[in-house]
């Protein structure tokens, strides 16, 4: 299982981990992984220290968890990404729409 | 007594050494012809009472000496003319000389001016051009704004994100409908398991059809038309079943056509942006070195009009000092004068010399000595040197 979850001590938080390769093939999982526990966290980080590689549709996929935790800037955290997909995510200019750490 | 005697054949053979170097050396050799006229000169006004006792009071007595000083006076003079003439004629042509070629440096150096000044206007043209793009490239859409390298690179820039950004959007959009064909696929899922419970109904309406068929056998005549009824029951039930049959058949039909469609949208939504990140950093850089490409452009070019401005400032400066022909133009002019003087002075002591007295001849050669040299120190040029005023165009 490439995508793992973890929920903060506060239930305020759902921290999702994607290993290795984070494209199309873990759509239905990751949707899963946020749709299955409804819309009652406040914040998402996503853990992207073991991703190493990042499609288009990884960034598709962020932009709807992003609709899904309320389109707010501050909803969806990234972090610890690598320098190869700090920079994906900077030519996507995603700075502006997620909180980078 | 015999003083003078002496000085004359000194004068005639300077004179006619003096010669061969005249033709080359006009200025120096004018300089040295005055030089020998003045002494001559000199040298008869001092001594008067002396030349005059040697050339004339003993005239009768001695009529040899006389003719002898009557021939070198003779020689003399016919050496100075020739000189003089030589002189005047080096003079002239120095002065068109120097004139033509003046003219003519006048002319290149107008030329260099005017060049100057349009090679001026270019440069400025080209930095405006630089600056604000080339005239007349006014769009209907765009009216303040030129095509510059920097405005190139800014919009290239702009349209470089609005690709990723796009293409980040139809990613989004296609995970979307993927998400929509999960749903579809789920809801198939329910219908499978309607269709299933249909069979299932169609398999217990068989058996029961089957069952109330042996009940009407037992039945005998009286369950014959029993019988009828429960064989067109069992025909029905196997009519569902086959239909429940081929509705799975088609549902199945349509969960591949949904998976096939999935994939398809997810592949076109699965962008790989290494790609698209190295064509991103070598445009950036492309760009990057347009820019830098712009201001040193923008640098060479004002380099250039700074030297152009000072090619055109060197050529005033040079225009200026050719103004140094009118200064050489008197120099020459005071020189004929003096030449002009020199001659007179030559033909009338000479002339006096065999027609009139003695002290009539002396008193003209003192008053023209005289005249030469009262006219001598005059300066012959109001301006001495050329820096001096401003420019002056021919």
């Amino acid at each position: 299982m490439s995508i793992s979850t973890q929920t903060s001590a506060d239930g305020q938080t759902l921290t999702i981990r994607v290993q290795d390769r984070f494209d199309f093939n873990v759509h239905r999982e990751l949707r899963q992984a946020y749709e299955a526990a409804g819309k009652r966290f406040g914040n998402y980080v996503l853990d992207l220290s073991g991703t190493t590689y990042m499609d288009s549709a990884a960034l598709g996929m962020l932009l709807q968890l992003r609709e899904h935790a309320g389109g707010k800037r501050q909803a969806v955290r990234l972090a610890n990404a690598q320098p190869v997909i700090r920079d994906i995510l900077a030519v996507a200019n995603f700075d502006q729409l997620f909180t980078i750490e | 007594m015999n003083q003078s005697l002496p000085v004359i054949p000194a004068i005639v053979t300077s004179a006619a050494a003096l010669c061969s170097l005249l033709v080359d050396q006009p200025g120096v050799a004018l300089s040295c012809v005055l030089v020998v006229a003045a002494v001559w000169i000199w040298d008869r006004h001092r001594s008067p009472r002396v030349a005059r006792a040697h050339s004339f009071a003993n005239q009768p007595a001695d009529g040899d000496s006389l003719a002898h000083e009557a021939e070198r006076v003779e020689l003399l003079q016919g050496s100075s003319r020739l000189t003089i003439r030589q002189l005047q004629c080096d003079m002239v042509q120095i002065r068109a000389l120097i004139r033509d070629a003046v003219a003519e440096l006048g002319c290149s150096f107008d030329g260099f001016h005017v060049d100057a000044q349009t090679q001026k206007s270019l440069m400025d043209e080209a930095v405006r051009t630089l600056a604000n793009g080339p005239p007349g490239t006014h769009t209907r859409h765009d009216d303040d704004e030129n095509v510059t390298i920097g405005k190139f690179v800014r919009d290239t820039s702009n349209v470089l994100q609005g690709v990723v950004e796009s293409s980040v959007i139809a990613s989004q959009r296609g995970m979307e409908i993927v998400n929509m064909i999960d749903t579809m696929n789920t809801q198939m899922t329910q219908i499978f398991a309607l269709l299933d419970d249909v069979k299932g109904i169609a398999d217990q309406t068989n058996l029961l059809a089957l069952n109330a068929a042996i009940e009407a056998t037992q039945a005998g005549e009286a369950g014959r038309g029993f019988a009828v009824v429960a064989d067109e029951v069992r025909k029905l039930a196997l009519n569902s079943a086959h239909f429940n049959e081929q509705l799975s058949c088609q549902a199945e039909q349509a969960r591949k056509t949904m998976g096939a469609t999935r994939k398809l949208v997810g592949d076109s939504a699965s962008m790989d942006l290494t790609t698209l990140l190295t064509h991103k950093s070598s445009i950036d850089g492309m760009l990057k070195q347009l820019s830098s490409l712009e201001s040193s452009l923008n640098g060479l070019i004002g380099q250039t009009a700074s030297l152009t401005a000072q090619i055109a400032e060197r050529s005033n400066s040079a225009i200026r000092v050719l103004q140094f022909e009118d200064i050489v133009r008197q120099v020459a002019e005071h020189g004929e004068d003096l030449l002009d003087r020199l001659e007179h002075l030559v033909e009338a002591g000479v002339a006096r010399w065999s027609s009139r007295t003695v002290e009539a001849s002396l008193a003209h050669l003192r008053a023209a000595a005289h005249a030469l040299r009262e006219i001598q120190p005059r300066k012959p040029a109001r301006q001495s040197t050329m820096v001096e005023g401003d420019i002056d165009l021919f």
